[in-house]
């Protein structure tokens, strides 16, 4: 290689980093943010993780040196990380499995029902014999397009043991939310799940199809109609059309909406916060809102910290397992 | 080329001016022509501006602003404004940004501002955040920040509760506690006694810790925690306690429906703290209402915790706005605006310090009631959820009364031990 190749390279580095100036500075603004709002954070928990941070350390400033000595954490290794797993916090409801296992079930049970009913509805609404289809999908989205606290707060009240519109509308006089009680409806398999546990699964529901309902009819209103008339002729019933015509072609739009709703579902803290707010006896208690409490009600930041690293793995993990299984990422050919 | 470079000089101007608007302030101060301040803040939900200036001129010494959070409610709020009110018509240079949080977001967001450096410069808060504070290094010894004089006014009690070993960790305005409410047209005659409580037929007993905790004490012989904060609980007396609470009558656990059930009418004795006198009575009818003193039990009697609240007045603050945040608390606990806060149609508070008489038949109910009951035990924060949890476990058939009260011991023992309570 010659002294000129070499100068070349460098003339053609340096016209190449001069000529991308511009695109830089464009998208400068949106980095600068991301880096302090977003990347500053996230690398200071991770940090956090790693330390006993407590209260008492709130006061300790990574860019003012004259707070280090007086409140600066000390380092604990992965100690945060054994107590989780181990489940030795000072919550005498916490335990990991048992959240862990209501998480997964939890996300598992309302995505069954999100997607079927979401794609049931839409379907039933993409019938030409329906009147009225624009009003009923403007009723039917009303759930998804309210903020989800406001409706969690409107299910909390409906599911009042006194005062509740759902005991009241049945005549029953079921402590749905009552924070003394893990008995639940059913026995059996289903023993370990309280009443409390029905009532964020029934607002969850109400909660989430209308998104299933938005995607999947968009998906279905792209299929050609031409494409039944074909399978009709070939002799196919609605089954067989639903099979090999509806469901193939709705696939590329509702995979990634059923991974994107199961990370929604499964950080879904509004419902379970403000409805049964985990209990009774951290019953209904999901990662998020573990960790939530973890900062706001005890303090232990560290710990927080490290919750948060954990559920993020957990999360990655079941989003691989999905992606691999639903091919989700890959493309589509339809030919 | 020349449009695309100005573009990429508009957006490095534009993140400069982000990153500016973004450490910036929240508040601005505008003097207006008479002399009197108003402060706009992104966070006030109340502002009061100066009273007039004519006839305080020569009191007119004070100036900065004090931004004062609290969780008082709406009956609460009119006389605290009749307080700063007061306060302004001796200071009018001073000017006010009040905000209102809700009670169980206040420590946290408190704690979370002071730590950051922002935050009210004064609060009006629960007694026992004062360790917290005091661990994470937010608050000013309240010792130099009034005078002997006032400090000698407080009742000594309210102010041992606020003592950290020579530190006051802010100082107590008001006495509150847990008394039993009656409903005088349902119930006539105040019970004596615990079984006249369930004869009564149609009372609502809440049984959540903080409610119940007293009755460790008073009906049972125990305690919650020894003098170090490690559980004290776990006994036979704590069984005892157990056994009580599970015979009360329609029992709630931390809701307001057995308030709102007495509100509707529907019941006709509850448990409640005396924040809601002013509530109670609206709902009800002052003159149906009344505080009794607590019915007695098998081996003793059953009570309610007293607690007193307390003004605060964080390490942030400097200057001026130090110096009319200490002139304002000294204000708060003069028997002038204690007066005003005593008064049963909205405040309803019980003052802390002497001098200050209580003549309304129902503030004057509590004060008897509180003399059954025990001061709240100063442990940390490792207690309310796990006992609310062993008491739920317990209630619940999950534990027997041993297993639920040995099960939190042990947890709340051994967060204790590695300093996890604040």
């Amino acid at each position: 290689m010659t002294v000129a190749r070499v100068g070349r390279r460098q003339v053609s580095i340096w016209r190449k980093a001069r000529k991308s100036l511009g695109p830089w500075a464009y998208i400068a603004p949106a980095g600068i943010i991301m880096a302090v709002i977003s990347f500053f954070p996230q690398a200071f928990q991770i940090w956090m993780a790693f330390t006993n941070f407590t209260v008492k350390n709130l006061r300790f400033n990574v860019f003012n040196p004259d707070t280090w000595a007086k409140y600066a954490p000390s380092a604990v290794g992965f100690d945060n990380f054994v107590r989780i797993i181990k489940s030795d916090l000072p919550i005498s409801t916490y335990d990991f499995g048992r959240i862990l296992g209501w998480n997964l079930s939890w996300t598992f049970i309302n995505l069954i029902f999100h997607v079927s009913l979401g794609i049931a509805i839409a379907m039933a609404l993409n019938s030409r014999r329906v009147f009225f289809r624009r009003f009923y999908r403007a009723m039917f989205v009303i759930p998804w397009a309210l903020p989800a606290y406001v409706s969690a707060l409107t299910w909390a009240n409906m599911f009042n043991k006194d005062f509740g519109a759902v005991n009241q509308l049945f005549h029953t006089n079921i402590d749905w939310l009552g924070q003394g009680s893990v008995a639940g409806p059913f026995g059996g398999i289903l023993s370990w799940l309280p009443w409390a546990a029905y009532a964020v699964i029934i607002a969850n529901i109400w909660l989430g199809w209308p998104f299933m309902m938005v995607v999947a009819t968009g998906a279905l209103q792209s299929i050609p109609h031409e494409l039944y008339e074909a399978s009709r002729i070939d002799g196919a019933s609605g089954w067989q059309q639903f099979r090999f015509v509806t469901m193939p072609l709705i696939r590329p739009a509702m995979v990634p909406a059923i991974m994107l709703g199961s990370i929604w579902t499964f950080n879904q803290f509004n419902v379970i916060y403000f409805i049964s707010r985990g209990g009774p006896l951290g019953r209904t208690e999901i990662l998020i809102t573990q960790a939530f409490k973890l900062v706001y009600e005890n303090q232990l930041y560290g710990v927080a910290g490290a919750f948060s690293i954990v559920t993020f793995f957990i999360l990655l993990i079941i989003t691989l397992i999905q992606n691999r299984v639903t091919r989700a990422t890959e493309s589509y050919d339809l030919a | 080329m020349m449009f695309a470079k100005r573009g990429a000089l508009i957006a490095v101007v534009a993140v400069f001016a982000l990153v500016v608007a973004a450490c910036g302030g929240t508040s601005t101060t505008t003097t207006e022509a008479g002399g009197g301040t108003t402060t706009t803040a992104a966070m006030s939900s109340t502002t009061t501006e100066a009273m007039g200036s004519t006839t305080t001129e020569a009191m007119a010494d004070l100036t900065g602003t004090i931004q004062l959070w609290h969780a008082w409610k709406d009956a609460e709020i009119e006389s605290l404004n009749e307080v700063i009110a007061g306060f302004q018509a001796l200071h009018p240079n001073v000017t006010f940004d009040v905000l209102y949080v809700p009670f169980d977001d206040l420590q946290n967001k408190v704690t979370t501002e002071w730590s950051t450096g922002t935050g009210p410069s004064v609060l009006i808060g629960a007694t026992d955040w004062a360790s917290s504070f005091l661990d994470a290094d937010l608050i000013y010894d309240m010792k130099g920040m009034v005078s002997q004089d006032v400090l000698d006014t407080i009742n000594p009690a309210a102010l041992s509760a606020v003592d950290y070993n020579g530190v006051y960790a802010g100082l107590p305005e008001t006495l509150k506690g847990v008394v039993m409410f009656r409903n005088k047209t349902l119930v006539p005659d105040a019970p004596a006694t615990f079984d006249d409580v369930l004869a009564a037929g149609n009372a609502s007993l809440e049984r959540g810790f903080f409610f119940s905790m007293a009755n460790l004490v008073t009906a049972c012989g125990g305690q919650v925690a020894d003098a170090d904060g490690m559980p004290a609980f776990n006994t036979d007396a704590g069984v005892c306690w157990l056994e009580l609470l599970n015979q009360y009558p329609s029992p709630t656990y931390n809701t307001d429906d057995d308030v709102d059930t007495f509100k509707a009418g529907q019941s006709g004795i509850v448990i409640d703290g005396t924040w809601n006198i002013g509530a109670l009575s609206e709902a009800i009818g002052a003159d149906n209402l009344a505080i009794d003193a607590w019915p007695t039990t098998e081996n003793g009697a059953m009570s309610g915790v007293v607690q007193t609240e307390s003004i605060y007045i964080s390490n942030n603050t400097t200057d001026a706005d130090l110096d009319a945040s200490k002139a304002f608390v000294e204000y708060f606990l003069s028997p002038e605006a204690q007066k005003i806060l005593s008064d049963s149609t909205k405040a309803a508070h019980i003052p802390a310090v002497s001098g200050v008489e209580v003549t309304d038949p129902l503030l004057a109910g509590a004060v008897s009631a509180f003399s059954g009951g025990i001061a709240q035990p100063r442990f940390g924060g490792c207690y309310w959820g796990n006992m609310d949890t062993a008491l739920n476990s317990y209630f619940g058939g999950e534990a027997t009364a041993q297993e639920a009260l040995q099960n939190a011991a042990d947890i709340i023992g051994n967060a204790v031990t590695a300093n996890e309570c604040s």
